[in-house]
């Protein structure tokens, strides 16, 4: 992707404010370019929800412009929007309507108002992107938890959007699911989706995206690559936040030689072959 | 979910009503919505409706709240107002007539004095809600002799509503984030598209409901208790929570006396005091 392209998500100084008065953001400017994986991060209520909120119109600006591939999302409908960017919720149960898996992928297209042929195309594509064609007759309900999040996931895929945010992929799975599950976000990346995830998890962010953005209070207080954000272990203290496992082990051996910027096993492998010389 | 979201939800201020003790706010909301209730004349009705309005002013509670409610407000007071001044067809010099359709001054001073009585209630309800947390709430009702069965169900179903109605909101988001069109069409098109929000509504309160009658169970609770039932949670009133209590209770009785024993805070009574 060139880096002259235009973003597909720019916000400009946007703040947001509900009814009840509750600042939830303030002067929030940000850009994502195509084919980005990003992780929002944050303690609770710090904002991140409502930002992500704002790229599929489900809230609208109390200040400030939020573009979407160049259209400001004032000027138009959730439903428009939803083939942009999808939104995955967090918990699966709260979306699902249908008796079938593959009923349920059909939801949205229907709703586009697009031909029979064109929706049964969307749903089989979405089914094997995903994975699971196995579930394609069963009742979504009937499933595992993580099944239902991909299930969550393909009735996303069948709107065709280009950004595709997830609100905290692996809640209420085991560590196996949660592999699996980010695993199909990163090949979903891999074949051109831009995808948002919003996570507590710092490993995962650390593993899986290419870019972390950190919320405190309703404005962003970190943004970069996952190192360099785990890094600034002051900045996260102070957001109630700690970079993940191995980069704190690895950031108290410093003194010995070790990088701070590890943020992975493998990489804390190699780290120790680089401190101690073997191989 | 604007209003709901802030009508459920216990909003945080440093203020002299999040102060008060949770039986002091109950009696503020019971004794001046019984006054809004029996008043019968608009002038009487305005005056309580202010002064629920101070008492909300007094918690520091963003008027966000309020602004929320006003197209509620807005349908009340057009509703009320077609059904009390048009048709009603009881006492009063008549204004204007059409047909059966007649308007005296009567029916325009009791159109005012219920639309009083409605905003003043809401307001009410409204600084009730918004400036104490369901916990305080409860062991208020607790504090004011409600008997336990009754507060345990009122908990239950305080708590119950205000997470569904949270569930609600999310599902709509979920179904209108794949282009459900929640809006768009006819009443009962837009009716109809609600089907798609009941089923994983009615799933996920199962589920909660489960959930919660489980947790219930498992730690031997039982509404009959022997013995007599000790709380965790206890507030204490100081003095400006007797005052305030004291005085609204005098200030309801003397109100009552008055109303139904000499006539005031009534149409005629109101009437008879122009000269």
């Amino acid at each position: 992707m060139k880096s002259s392209a235009p973003p597909i998500i720019k916000v400009e100084g946007l703040s947001h404010t509900y009814p009840d008065g509750t600042d939830a953001l303030e002067g929030v400017n940000l850009e994502i370019k195509r084919g980005e994986f990003i992780g929002v991060i944050g303690q609770n209520g710090s904002g991140k929800t409502t930002l992500v909120k704002h790229f599929n119109g489900l809230l609208k600006p109390t200040k400030g412009t939020v573009l979407v591939d160049s259209v400001d999302t004032r000027e138009k409908t959730i439903a428009y929007l939803s083939t942009k960017v999808g939104y995955v919720f967090q918990n699966p149960d709260h979306q699902i309507s249908q008796e079938t898996t593959e009923a349920e992928l059909a939801f949205g297209p229907r709703n586009l108002g697009l031909s029979p042929a064109e929706i049964d195309h969307r749903v089989k594509e979405a089914l094997r992107s995903v994975g699971i064609e196995h579930l394609a007759a069963r009742h979504p309900l009937l499933t595992s938890k993580a099944e239902r999040q991909m299930i969550a996931i393909a009735s996303i895929l069948t709107m065709k959007p280009e950004v595709i945010i997830v609100d905290e992929p692996t809640t209420g799975q085991d560590k196996k699911q949660s592999r699996q599950t980010m695993k199909m976000l990163a090949d979903l990346n891999a074949a051109g989706h831009t995808v948002i995830i919003i996570t507590h998890d710092m490993s995962l962010a650390a593993e899986y995206t290419m870019r972390v953005i950190v919320f405190h209070k309703g404005k962003i207080i970190l943004d970069g690559a996952p190192k360099s954000v785990f890094r600034e272990t002051e900045i996260l203290r102070e957001s109630g936040l700690r970079p993940p496992q191995i980069t704190r082990l690895t950031q108290m051996l410093q003194p010995f030689g070790f990088s701070p910027d590890v943020t992975s096993v493998p990489e804390m492998y190699d780290e120790f072959k680089r401190v101690y010389g073997r191989s | 979910m604007s209003f709901v979201r802030t009508f459920i939800l216990y909003i945080p201020r440093d203020s002299f009503i999040h102060r008060l003790d949770p039986a002091t706010k109950l009696i503020i909301m019971l004794t001046l919505s019984i006054q809004a209730l029996v008043i019968a004349e608009p002038i009487s009705g305005a005056v309580v409706f202010v002064v629920s309005m101070l008492f909300f002013l007094a918690a520091n509670l963003p008027l966000g709240v309020l602004r929320a409610t006003l197209k509620y407000w807005v349908a009340t007071m057009v509703i009320i107002w077609i059904t009390y001044t048009y048709s009603y067809s009881g006492q009063g010099s008549v204004l204007w007539q059409y047909g059966w359709l007649r308007l005296t001054d009567y029916s325009v001073l009791l159109a005012f004095t219920v639309m009083f009585r409605l905003f003043s209630v809401v307001t009410l309800a409204l600084l009730l809600y918004c400036s104490t947390t369901q916990r305080d709430i409860i062991a208020g009702f607790r504090k004011l002799g409600m008997p336990y069965l009754l507060t345990f169900v009122f908990a239950l179903a305080i708590r119950t509503l205000s997470v569904l109605y949270s569930d609600y909101n999310r599902i709509r988001e979920a179904q209108m984030a794949r282009a459900l069109e929640m809006e768009k069409g006819r009443f009962f098109e837009r009716l109809k598209k609600h089907v798609y929000l009941m089923g994983p509504l009615i799933v996920t309160a199962l589920s909660r409901v489960e959930a919660m009658s489980a947790s219930i169970e498992s730690r031997a609770f039982r509404v009959k208790k022997a013995g007599k039932r000790t709380f965790y949670y206890v507030t204490h009133m100081r003095t400006v929570d007797y005052v305030i209590a004291g005085s609204l209770l005098l200030e309801t009785v003397a109100f009552l006396v008055l109303r139904y024993l000499y006539g005031y805070f009534t149409v005629p009574w109101l009437l008879s005091m122009i000269p």
